[in-house]
């Protein structure tokens, strides 16, 4: 497969799962632990798929997806909110500030892994 | 005058804090509106129908209360405030201010009165609520990942269910901590919210009688209150106290029933514990002052013993016939009470 993904997570025990269950299904992610991280990867890359995660140190998960938006070269990523906050409004946060799709910790892997490849084969 | 006077209803009408001005007798001069709004209870006649303050609240702390405020005349800005109560749930903060002209007392008193508002200070404050929630759900994908993962791959390398059950294990010891935190988090909380008040000794039996007369599991008689006093104390921590205190001895002689009693001795309060039965040993009362109030379903930021340091109590066993333990509270402000 030919999807580039970016996993955008701080909490190590997340991001090795992520990884792993990624890799099982042949991709190869590529990994960034805070914001700015992040920031970096996406001003030299047009990933296919953001996972990506709202608390994070430098840069929130909400600014980074409006940056993203706000690029008319990253219009084809598609990004996956992953949140601890679980509320009506932080949802309702996360879809104005465009994001594809959102789950709230603690998820099902099969939850994540379906919205993956939903939003990979759109 | 008579304009003064006009400007003066006005504002009471308008003003949003419950005001009453009365004369040393308690005959009632002038009411805000929200002064009315605040004493409505179904148990009392409304405030626009009543000429005596003492009509609605209880007349002899009235009147312990405007002697307090007589004794403080000579201090800069004098006023005595305490709290009241209205009724089994509704207690007021009760502000006394004389109305002086040349510093000389002019028989008329200014009563301002406050609800207070129980359910805020019991409660943890939302935002750290919210945070603990955020993190406690990010510990638990951890964990919940890791596991359906490892469920759902059951032929992983042992390499790989190594390196799972790590995380399991760091998130569960995370999540122990962190449980750890709230926990001295909220009890930090609750000591800075739990602030002392002055209230009557007649308002202090009533309060307790109403809350421990709910208890099913207890089943207690107090003989009318002798005298009047101020105590200074935290409702909250009393309540709890006395429950747990109770509900020890109970467990602890094998009978439910008790006596108690407050009686005003000078510079101090007793409130006496009697009980058919065995007596208890200092050494158990020790012990017991060395552990966390568990009482009513709730349990407390602090141990007995803190409880009773915080209040400058002391206690006796055995101190007269018939009595089994005493528990001595320091009188606030001993002088400001009606003979």
């Amino acid at each position: 497969m030919n999807h580039q993904i970016l996993i955008v997570e701080d909490e190590p025990s997340i991001v090795i799962t992520l990884e792993f269950l990624l890799k099982q299904k042949g991709f190869t992610p590529q990994i960034a632990r805070d914001g700015i991280e992040a920031m970096t990867f996406l001003e030299n890359h047009q990933p296919d798929l953001v996972i990506l995660d709202v608390m994070l140190p430098g840069k929130n998960g909400y600014e980074i997806c409006q940056s993203i938006r706000h690029e008319t070269r990253l219009d084809r990523t598609k990004v996956l909110l992953l949140t601890a906050k679980g509320r009506v409004a932080d949802v309702e946060k996360g879809k104005a500030v465009g994001a594809d799709a959102y789950l709230t910790k603690p998820f099902a892997i099969q939850s994540l892994m379906d919205q993956v490849d939903q939003l990979l084969a759109n | 005058m008579n304009q003064f006077e006009g400007a003066f209803g006005i504002l009471l009408d308008h003003i949003r804090i419950g005001v009453v001005v009365c004369r040393r007798d308690g005959q009632i001069l002038a009411t805000s509106k929200s002064a009315s709004l605040i004493l409505e209870d179904e148990a009392l006649p409304p405030l626009e129908s009543v000429s005596y303050l003492s009509e609605i609240l209880d007349p002899l702390i009235l009147e312990d209360a405007f002697y307090a405020l007589e004794d403080r005349l000579d201090a800069p800005n004098p006023r005595f405030h305490f709290v009241a109560r209205l009724s089994s749930s509704v207690f007021l903060q009760i502000d006394l201010l004389p109305v002086l002209e040349n510093g000389l007392h002019q028989d008329q008193i200014i009563v301002k009165l406050e609800e207070l508002v129980e359910d805020a200070d019991h409660s943890v404050p939302p935002a750290t609520f919210q945070s603990t929630i955020e993190q406690v759900r990010s510990h638990l994908s951890g964990i919940r990942a890791a596991i359906e993962t490892m469920m759902a791959y059951p032929e992983m390398d042992e390499l790989v269910v190594q390196q799972f059950r790590q995380i399991i294990y760091d998130q569960a010891l995370t999540l122990s901590k962190q449980v750890e935190e709230v926990q001295e988090e909220w009890i930090n909380e609750r000591k800075s919210q739990m602030t002392l008040e002055i209230m009557h000794i007649r308002d202090w039996e009533r309060f307790l009688q109403d809350q421990i007369g709910s208890q099913p599991d207890l089943k207690v008689r107090w003989a009318s209150v002798q005298g009047g006093a101020w105590l200074e104390g935290d409702r909250f921590s009393w309540l709890q106290s006395l429950l747990f205190l109770l509900k020890r001895i109970r467990n602890s002689i094998k009978n439910d029933s008790f006596n108690l009693m407050f009686e005003v001795c000078g510079e101090e309060v007793h409130l006496d514990v009697l009980w058919v039965g065995p007596a208890i040993r200092g050494e158990r009362l020790e012990k017991w002052e060395d552990q966390v109030i568990t009482a009513d379903e709730m349990v407390h930021p602090l141990t007995l013993g803190e409880v009773f340091r915080r209040h400058q109590v002391s206690w006796l066993l055995n101190p007269e016939k018939d009595v089994r333990l005493r528990l001595v509270f320091p009188v606030y402000a001993p002088r400001t009470f009606a003979d």
